[in-house]
C-alpha cells in the first residue's frame, strides 16, 4: 500500500486545501474521459482508484470522515443496436468490452459493404481508436454521423470525447498560437550566447 | 533522424534545459566511444527523447560530468555518463540512421543517392556492431521497413494503414526501456503514437515534392489534396497523436525529466507541425508568385 501522501504528491504537512487541490488536479488528469477507448484505459482506471483511495485515507486520518464519491468506471459500450445486423453489433460491443479488439474487428469485417450503416462505422471507429489508429477512427466516426446525424453516441465520438481533450498547445504556459517568432529569435540568441560565453 | 521530436527549448526551465543539453552531449559522446566519430554525424535530438524516457524510468540518478567536445574545442560540456540506456540509445541512433540511409538510396536519384550511399558505407561497421549488440531491435527495424515498403507499393491503404508500421517500430524500440509488463505496455503505446506522428508529419513535409516527382506519398494515396494538408484536418490528427502519447506518458512511474518529456510531447512536437505548415504555405505562395510573373511577362511580350 503506497503512502497516500506520495500518491497525491503532497507533503504530510499539506493543508486541507492543498490536499484537495492535488486530488482534483490528479483526478482531472486520469479521469476516464481522458482515456475513453484508450488501450491503456484500464491502467488509468487503476490510477484513479489509487488516487481516490489515497484521498479517502488522508481525509479519514485527519478528520475521521468524508471521502470521495468513489471511482467512476470506464465507459462500457452498451448497445442500442437495431436493424438486421443488430445482433452482430451487440456481439461486437460485447467483444470490445471484453478487450477482444481483434475479434471485434474481424466480426465487423464480415458485414458486407451494402449493409454498413452508421452503427457499423461507429463501432469500426471504436475498434480502431482502441488500436491507436486515431486518424482512421476519426474518419469512421465522421461517416457514422453523416449516415445517422441524430444519434448522440456517434456525435459525441466526433466531438473529441473519445480523443484526449483539446489542443496540446494549451499545456502549461503554452507558447501556443502561430509562428513564435519571439521564441525562435530567443532560441537563436540563446544558441549564439552558448557558443561564445558560458556554454 | 528527422529532428522532429524535439523540445521547445525556451519553455524549459533552466535546469531542464541544462539536463536536455547534457543528455544530447552524453549521447553524442557515447556514440563516439562506442562507434567512432563518424557515428555522431547524423545525431539530432530525436533519440534524446528516447534517452530521457529510459533514464526517467531508471532507478539510479544519472551522473553528469564535464567532458571535452570536438565541436566546442576548449570548452568542456556537461554530459550524462554511463548507463545501459545510453548504450541502447546510441545503438538505436546508428541502426535507425543506417535504415533511413538505405531507404534514401532506394528512393533518391542522382547525387542525393550517391551521398546516401557513401554515408551508408561509412556507417557500415558501426551498424554491424550495433546490430550485434541488439539483434532483436535490428530485426524489428528491418521488418518494419520492409513491411512499410511493401505497403507503399501495394493497394492504397488508409493513413493509419501506412502509419501503423512506423508506430509499431517506435513502440517496439520504446518497450525495452521499462521494467515489467505494465510499463512495457504503456511504453509501446507511447512509442506507437510518436511513430505515427513522425510518419504523418514527414508525409506532410514531403507532400509537395513527392507529388511533383510522382513519388509515393501516403497522404496523396489516402486522398488528401494539397489544400487539405494545410488546413486544420491533418494538424488535428497530429495533435491527437501528441495527446495520446502524453496520456500514455502520464501512466509511467517517472522519477525525473517529466518536465522535459511533457515539453517535447505537448509543446515541441506541436511547434514542429506549425513550423512545417508555415514553411509549406510560404513555399506555395512563392511558387504562385513565380508563375504569375512568368505569365505576365509572356503576355506583355506578345503585345
Amino acid at each position: 500500500m503506497k503512502d497516500p501522501y506520495d500518491v497525491l504528491g503532497v507533503p504530510r504537512t499539506a493543508s486541507e486545501q492543498e490536499v484537495k487541490e492535488a486530488y482534483r488536479a490528479l483526478a482531472k488528469k486520469y479521469h476516464p474521459d481522458n482515456y475513453k477507448n484508450n488501450p491503456l484505459a484500464d491502467l488509468a482506471q487503476e490510477k484513479m482508484v489509487e488516487i481516490n483511495e489515497a484521498y479517502d485515507t488522508i481525509t479519514k486520518q485527519r478528520q475521521g470522515g468524508g471521502g470521495t464519491g468513489g471511482g467512476s468506471t470506464y465507459t462500457s459500450y452498451t448497445s442500442n443496436s437495431s436493424g438486421s445486423q443488430g445482433h452482430l453489433y451487440v456481439n461486437v460491443r460485447n467483444l470490445i468490452n471484453q478487450g477482444r479488439i481483434e475479434d471485434a474487428h474481424r466480426l465487423l469485417d464480415t458485414v458486407s459493404a451494402g449493409q454498413r450503416n452508421g452503427e457499423w462505422h461507429f463501432l469500426m471507429g471504436v475498434v480502431l481508436q482502441r488500436k491507436g489508429w486515431l486518424a482512421d477512427a476519426r474518419s469512421y466516426f465522421q461517416e457514422a454521423v453523416r449516415l445517422d446525424p441524430n444519434n448522440p453516441e456517434y456525435r459525441q465520438a466526433t466531438q473529441s470525447a473519445g480523443f484526449p481533450s483539446g489542443q496540446p498547445g494549451s499545456y502549461g504556459t503554452g507558447c501556443g498560437g502561430g509562428g513564435c517568432d519571439l521564441c525562435t529569435s530567443m532560441l537563436c540568441a540563446n544558441l549564439l550566447c552558448n557558443c561564445c560565453c558560458n556554454g | 533522424m528527422f529532428g522532429y521530436v524535439t523540445a521547445m527549448q525556451p519553455e524549459l526551465r533552466v535546469r531542464e534545459l541544462e539536463a536536455y543539453k547534457a543528455l544530447y552531449c552524453g549521447l553524442c559522446r557515447r556514440l563516439k566511444l562506442d562507434y567512432g566519430v563518424r557515428a555522431t554525424m547524423g545525431l539530432s535530438y530525436d533519440l534524446v527523447f528516447l534517452t530521457a524516457l529510459g533514464l526517467a524510468l531508471a532507478e539510479e540518478d544519472p551522473v553528469m560530468e564535464k567532458k571535452h567536445c570536438a565541436v566546442y574545442l576548449i570548452r568542456k560540456k556537461n554530459a550524462i555518463q554511463e548507463g545501459e540506456v545510453l548504450h541502447y540509445a546510441a545503438a538505436m541512433q546508428v541502426l535507425l540512421a543506417a535504415a533511413k540511409l538505405e531507404d534514401d538510396v532506394a528512393d533518391e536519384t542522382g547525387s542525393s543517392a550517391l551521398v546516401a550511399k557513401s554515408a551508408l558505407a561509412l556507417l557500415a561497421s558501426a551498424r554491424r556492431q550495433a546490430a550485434q549488440r541488439y539483434p532483436e531491435r535490428q530485426q524489428d527495424i528491418l521488418r518494419s521497413m520492409s513491411a512499410l515498403q511493401e505497403a507503399e507499393r501495394g493497394q492504397p491503404l488508409s493513413l493509419d494503414g501506412y502509419a501503423h508500421h512506423s508506430g509499431h517500430l517506435i513502440g517496439r524500440l520504446a518497450q525495452p526501456l521499462g521494467h515489467g509488463e505494465r510499463d512495457c505496455r504503456v511504453l509501446y503505446t507511447l512509442g506507437y503514437q510518436i511513430g505515427r506522428w513522425i510518419y504523418l508529419l514527414d508525409a506532410m513535409d514531403d507532400y509537395p515534392e513527392d507529388v511533383r516527382l510522382g513519388r509515393f506519398n501516403p497522404l496523396a494515396a489516402a486522398g488528401y489534396s494539397a489544400q487539405q494538408c494545410l488546413d486544420g484536418t491533418l494538424q488535428q490528427l497530429l495533435a491527437d497523436a501528441c495527446l495520446a502519447a502524453n496520456a500514455a506518458l502520464q501512466l509511467l512511474p517517472l522519477r525525473r525529466y517529466q518536465g522535459i518529456l511533457e515539453n517535447i510531447l505537448l509543446l515541441g512536437m506541436p511547434y514542429q507541425v506549425r513550423h512545417a505548415v508555415a514553411q509549406q504555405k510560404e513555399g506555395a505562395i512563392a511558387a504562385e508568385g513565380a508563375t504569375t510573373t512568368i505569365e505576365e511577362t509572356v503576355n506583355e511580350g506578345s503585345v
